[in-house]
């Protein structure tokens, strides 16, 4: 916010400020590439998460599962416990009761949808689905792990992104608003002249503004664990109870002991401190990006070699670049045309040319 | 590339928009603040308490309805952070209706993908809750034309080992402390076994819970190393759970 020098400060001349902050935060178009990579990789994400599934999706989703009906009944809260699971929780799988052939057909198409998704294909109703499936297929708290409820953050605020996205293009047949089918696709030549989506900008500032809470109050969680304050908590990783023998206790003692422990709660305070400073940093440019990145990529190094959930690590580094997705969507754009020289010399618009709109004016008409 | 960098939407879209976010952003923070802490250490053991009265009535009376529907405003106190966690693992058996045994499972599963290995271990890892059984102060009696209260509690079955004992509630040992699996740890268990019956085609499963106590570091600082039958974990074993 800046006021001119000659103006008297006032109440009004501030609340236009704050006013004018507003709305360029959350208004101003942007361009819509960084969102599609995020969506690109959410649906790559999605079928990560799906496919190891594949041989227990009675186990894990069905309500003739781990968890079945009369389970769902008897763990919700009673007066003399707090139970499990809130019966309020909703999931479209419920609709398919303990029918083994709809549970099996559901999960193949989300996979089918996610595939699609991926591609750019009928994004809009796709980004619906995809957040439904996120919701749906995690329902059960009691086998909810970190990467489900990324997911379910992502998804949405991408279905955020592209159901509203280029509805306020002009000359735009309905079946195309409804479906989008080939509007994002991933193979079509990215134009040079795209307009700015304020859908895009608000998605993606949702998108920010959502995960760097979820990263703060994670890090303020570890702080009521005495583990994290003793600084010892990644010594547990090292040597889980599972698998600690006396053989490989003794192999951590000796000389190096002190300074492998004083490193490891080093470490720890790093962790926490990236955690709960991240949103001091996480929307500065120049020291700020690369505290950003540098710390989401050894996070996700580090969550993807020694952590039980190979998932999380490249889940936390998606995350983390919706950060860089709204102000530096067009370098990676340059990028891209720099990496695939190819993509100049693609035929036209297919959308376009399908819409019986000439490329210009379709660019500037706003469907991207 | 050029881009309109001023806003092109009308504004009572601004308007509208700025309102729903405003709305939605109060859901997800009050979802991550309405939520218990802990536990923490106090003279009666670990509790938990209770989430700050103004995030917990502004979520009962404005913002639940819509974070249960949208399903993203959560709590963020992610189970992963506590690293200083036992190691629990379940063994099951299922029997059909003549006894014999036509199947064993074990969770997490060693030869599974990580990441269902890792929701397995989320499902056992709730099963290592009990609570202290406090007995009855006097003798109980069966209400009129009722049945006699039960009880369930740990009975020691061997060194390091327990067994799960369903009796009348005037059974409950008063000389020593007892433990109890909580109800909802007890429920689980009897979901796990209902399922394997329905995989199987049993008519009852043994379900045994195996748990190691966390090793600390401090352990290193000791003249000797922990030995193996230090690090030798416990058995509970809820015994035959019906289908």
């Amino acid at each position: 916010m800046s006021l001119a020098r000659n103006q008297p400060r006032g109440s009004g001349t501030e609340a236009a400020g704050w006013r004018h902050a507003w709305v360029r935060f959350w208004f101003t178009p942007s361009d819509p590439f960084g969102l599609h990579v995020l969506r690109v990789l959410t649906a790559a994400l999605m079928l990560a998460w799906l496919a190891p599934l594949a041989g227990h999706v009675d186990d894990f989703l069905g309500l003739g599962g781990w968890v079945d009906v009369r389970a769902y009944q008897e763990l919700s809260p009673t007066p003399n416990d707090p139970g499990m699971i809130d019966p309020r929780g909703w999931s479209l799988l419920f609709l398919l009761g303990e029918n083994p052939t709809l549970l099996h057909a559901c999960y193949w198409g989300v996979v089918a949808a996610a595939g699609l998704y991926l591609l750019g294909l009928f994004v809009r109703p796709i980004s619906i689905v995809m957040w439904v499936a996120a919701a749906s297929f995690s329902a059960n708290p009691i086998i909810e792990i970190d990467t489900d409820v990324y997911l379910r953050i992502a998804t949405f605020y991408l279905m955020i992104g592209y159901v509203f996205m280029g509805q306020s293009a002009a000359r735009l047949p309905w079946w195309r608003r409804l479906l989008a089918p080939t509007d994002y696709f991933l193979f079509r030549r990215p134009d040079l002249d795209v307009p700015g989506s304020t859908a895009a900008t608000v998605a993606l500032r949702l998108w920010q503004i959502h995960f760097a809470l979820l990263i703060v109050v994670s890090g303020l969680h570890k702080l009521q664990l005495p583990e994290w304050w003793t600084g010892v908590a990644l010594w547990y990783i090292f040597n889980p109870a599972a698998t600690a023998t006396p053989e490989s206790l003794t192999a951590w003692s000796g000389p190096r002991f002190t300074i492998n422990i004083s490193m490891m709660s080093l470490a720890a305070y790093a962790m926490l401190a990236w955690q709960i400073m991240f949103p001091a940093f996480a929307w500065r440019a120049g020291w700020g990006r690369w505290l950003l990145l540098g710390g989401a990529a050894v996070g996700a190094l580090g969550l993807l070699m020694i952590f039980p959930i190979p998932l999380l690590g490249p889940t936390f580094f998606v995350a983390c670049l919706g950060f860089v997705a709204h102000e530096d969507a067009g370098r990676w754009r340059l990028v891209l045309e720099r990496l695939w020289p190819a993509a100049r010399r693609l035929p036209g618009n297919f959308s376009a040319a399908t819409a019986g709109i000439a490329p210009t004016a379709a660019a500037s008409a706003g469907r991207r | 590339m050029s881009l309109d960098r001023k806003p092109n939407v009308p504004t009572w879209v601004m308007v509208a928009a700025s309102l729903a976010i405003g709305w939605h952003l109060l859901a997800v923070l009050i979802g991550a603040l309405d939520a218990p802490s802990g536990p923490w250490h106090t003279p009666m053991g670990p509790q938990r308490f209770d989430p700050p009265a103004f995030a917990f009535q502004i979520a009962e009376h404005l913002t639940l309805p819509y974070a249960q529907v949208i399903k993203i405003a959560g709590a963020y106190r992610f189970e992963s952070n506590r690293l200083e966690a036992p190691d629990v693992q379940v063994e099951a058996r299922v029997r059909d209706a003549s006894g014999k045994v036509i199947a064993q499972q074990r969770l997490p599963d060693p030869s599974a993908p990580a990441q269902v290995r890792y929701r397995q271990q989320m499902l056992v890892y709730w099963l290592q809750f009990d609570r202290p059984l406090p007995p009855p102060q006097s003798v109980l009696l069966a209400p009129t034309g009722g049945e006699m209260p039960r009880a369930r509690w740990w009975e020691p079955d061997g060194e390091r080992r327990m067994r799960l004992i369903q009796d009348d509630a005037n059974a409950v040992p008063r000389n020593r402390p007892v433990m109890e699996p909580t109800p909802s740890a007890f429920k689980l268990a009897s979901a796990y076994a209902r399922h394997l019956c329905r995989r199987h085609g049993g008519d009852r499963a043994e379900i045994v819970r195996l748990y190691r106590e966390p090793v600390p570091p401090t352990v290193l600082f000791q003249e000797q190393p922990p030995t193996v039958d230090e690090l030798r974990g416990f058995q509970a074993n809820y015994g035959d759970l019906p289908k």
